[in-house]
């Protein structure tokens, strides 16, 4: 059960929520930006000591029991605040550091997780005429490798290569890809733009209306519904 | 154009005009609060992404070790997603596993103490049950080297005490270690970000809690299960046979969905009917 | 100055604000590639250090940029050269900054204390939900765009049908095959989209890689910083 300064803070939180929501009926008021400024400044405030509290754990602490390599991206990393200064293109060497090891770190496991394992398992599924779990029949398998080898067709940019299949005797190779990718985005956008929005709507009421209306049941001694 | 097509075409027109995104809000909110006092328990099924979820979990062994990584928030955790993070993590405390926390949102810190009350974790001992690791920032970045040497990047736990001297971290040095790794993110780029450092480079099975379009190019590959967002929630927890809020959900979604899958089609018959040919702006005629 | 002590500077500043952190990012990637491919994990010590390296090196960079927050906001309430609702939007901003800090740092049991997980979800929570009015829009873009015209738009649509329908425990029960058809359109033609789309992006960051590894991709270090 709340206290009573929770129910404060909880009819204050919805109150300026609702005059965030305000945006889609009244547009952009005073109501709206102070919302907004709001999350602003309190995501700020929650990023910024999660962030120092992250840097003490994993360099500060680790500096002070002997890691002393750590100082090197430490002071790389302060260089960034140079941004501030005339010095702004020092701030090109953290960005070096970040670029650089993210690079490496991915382009492997890359080669590995988006080209070789895309490729052999298309092809396993097509030689052994079995569709991806649980669709485990032949002509799913077919319409997979169809697919697969339409869509990446259509991205051919190089002029040279793409010109037989876009505009050639091969553009139904394209125009089929492309027919993949509208099933696609059909599907995608159903994800995303439907039944994401009507969760998005639900949740809010269920914290806005029906989890304060139990809050408030609880707080006065009722029981709730 | 006949005075017929005419009087649909400035039917259809109206109809357009009539439905602004106000008045849609407005109807959407309507029927969600009605049918959240007033549910009607509809039926469901469950899809095969959650039954594999499901399923992993249950094939834990007592012992086992469970990287759980959430970017959890006191927003969620308290409000709309209390209810899966307790099924989830009281299913694995039922399996007697050992469960790594790694956290993965800014708002970690408010959330420790509230996960020890929401679910069973009051009944574990921690640093031999369960362990909370700190936030650390970085993403991709951080998960590798956390993956490659955890207690090398992760000096000690959220409480401050060394890592070394916790009792279950003893055999757990990296993500070779590992059995099962629960990932749960709502952003849609970490999904490849995960697959590639943890399963990838590891061969640890994943399963997650996330949306499935984000990592259904890898499903059975790498991924061995997911929760489909709410939908997935709600059916988990109708598998678990947990009364809990999102099976509730489930209804608004019923219902609003088939209003605007209704719309729509009216608006195809409409268009047809009027014989109105409005110039292409996009390979979808519209 | 000379026109040749000028264009000496001018080859020196080149050198350390763009040749140095081109080599660097080469470097590193470099290194990085070498010991994936040729040392096996359960032997390298480099990739978790600079692994590391990268994220202290984030961290810091998130820390300057959550500064610059309250900096901007002070910096535009100081100079009032703007209108008032923004002016009023910057005050709003470091009020709602000063008392989450606060709230962490002063408060009865700092982050992990009632107060703060009390004030993120209420004050922070709430309003981020509030914030997500978008939500409208896509229902009603959904409304206002679709319809079917012809093949392309009838593919897109009814695919779009078919997913939605898949997604509702109401009919998958009582219709299960809607369930299945859904299931297979996620499964078979969008998963086939995907991974076609995955590897084509998978040979892009290969590409990007050979061209940063051959210090041919200034823009990795240019773009991002002015």
């Amino acid at each position: 059960m709340l206290e009573a300064w929770q129910l404060i803070m909880m009819f204050a939180g919805i109150g300026i929520g609702v005059m965030g929501m305000s945006l889609l009926w009244f547009g952009n008021t005073y109501f709206f930006a102070f919302a907004e400024n709001w999350l602003i400044g309190g995501y700020a405030g929650v990023y910024l000591s999660a962030n120092i509290a992250g840097l003490n754990s994993t360099a500060l602490k680790q500096i002070a029991s002997g890691r002393y390599l750590l100082i090197i991206p430490l002071i790389a990393g302060l260089l960034v605040f140079t941004r501030w200064t005339r010095f702004r293109w020092s701030a090109r060497y953290p960005v070096a550091i970040m670029s650089g090891v993210g690079l490496g770190a991915i382009v492997g496991l890359t080669m590995r997780s988006q080209l070789i394992s895309m490729v052999t398992t298309t092809a396993g599924e097509l030689v052994a005429l079995k569709g991806p779990a649980p669709f485990n029949d032949p002509i799913s398998a077919m319409v997979m490798i169809v697919g697969v080898i339409t869509v990446l067709t259509y991205f051919l940019y190089s002029i040279t290569f793409s010109r037989p299949f876009h505009q050639g005797r091969g553009r139904w190779i394209a125009r089929v890809g492309r027919w993949f990718m509208l099933a696609a985005a059909g599907y995608l956008w159903s994800k995303i733009f439907l039944t994401e929005a009507i969760d998005v709507t639900t949740n809010d009421m269920l914290m806005w209306v029906r989890r304060t209306v139990q809050e408030v049941q609880m707080f006065l001694g009722m029981t709730p519904i | 154009m006949t005075s017929q097509q005419k009087a649909v075409s400035s039917f259809e027109e109206k109809f357009r005009r009539a439905l602004t995104v106000q008045r849609l809000a407005l109807i959407m909110v309507a029927i969600t609060v009605f049918l959240l006092f007033r549910p009607l328990f509809l039926p469901m099924r469950i899809s095969f992404q959650t039954q594999d979820f499901y399923n992993r979990i249950e094939a834990l062994q007592p012992g086992q070790v469970v990287v759980y990584s959430s970017d959890v928030v006191p927003g969620d955790l308290l409000a709309s997603r209390r209810d899966i993070y307790k099924a989830v993590i009281n299913h694995l405390i039922e399996k007697k596993v050992k469960i790594l926390f790694h956290p993965t949102g800014a708002g970690w810190s408010g959330c420790t103490e509230t996960l020890k009350v929401l679910t069973n974790l009051g009944t574990l001992k921690y640093g031999t049950d369960y362990v909370f690791l700190p936030y650390v920032s970085g993403e991709e970045m951080a998960w590798a080297s956390f993956a490659a040497d955890m207690k090398g990047f992760y000096k000690t736990d959220f409480y401050g005490t060394a890592l070394s001297s916790l009792p279950m971290m003893a055999n757990i040095n990296s993500m070779r270690d590992v059995d099962l790794c629960v990932v749960q993110y709502g952003i849609f780029t970490w999904g490849e970000m995960f697959v590639r450092q943890w399963p990838t480079k590891y061969g640890v099975p994943m399963i997650c809690m996330a949306l499935f379009s984000t990592l259904q190019a890898w499903y059975g590959i790498y991924v061995k299960g997911n929760l489909d967002l709410d939908l997935g929630f709600a059916e988990y927890e109708k598998l678990r046979m947990i009364p809990a809020e999102h099976i509730l959900t489930m209804e608004a979604r019923n219902v609003v969905s088939l209003m605007i899958i209704g719309l729509i089609i009216l608006g195809t018959v409409f268009y047809w009917v009027s014989g109105v040919r409005r110039e292409a702006r996009t390979v979808m005629g519209v | 100055m000379t026109t040749v002590a000028r264009s000496s500077a001018a080859v020196s500043r080149r050198v350390y604000q763009r040749v140095i952190p081109t080599f660097l990012v080469s470097v590193l990637s470099g290194i990085l590639l070498v010991m994936y491919f040729f040392v096996p994990s359960k032997q390298d010590p480099i990739t978790p250090e600079l692994t590391q390296w990268g994220a202290i090196v984030t961290t810091v960079s998130f820390i300057f940029g959550y500064l610059s927050v309250p900096f901007l906001h002070l910096r535009r309430l100081a100079a009032r050269k703007v209108n008032t609702k923004m002016l009023f939007g910057s005050a709003v901003c470091l009020l709602s900054l000063v008392l989450t800090l606060a709230i962490i740092y002063l408060g009865p049991g700092g982050s992990s204390g009632v107060v703060y997980s009390t004030w993120s979800l209420y004050l922070i929570g709430f309003v981020n939900n509030g914030m997500r009015a978008d939500w409208a829009w896509h229902p009603f873009t959904s409304f206002r765009i679709m319809r079917i015209t012809g093949i392309e738009s009838g593919l897109f649509t009814t695919s779009w049908i078919l997913a939605v329908l898949s997604q509702l425990p109401m009919v998958t029960y009582l219709v299960p095959v809607l369930g299945t058809a859904g299931d297979w359109i996620g499964s078979i033609p969008t998963t086939a989209a995907m991974r076609a789309g995955l590897a084509c992006s998978g040979v892009s960051s290969i590409v990007l890689f050979v061209r940063s590894m051959v210090g041919r991709e200034p823009g990795l270090i240019e773009v991002e910083v002015i």
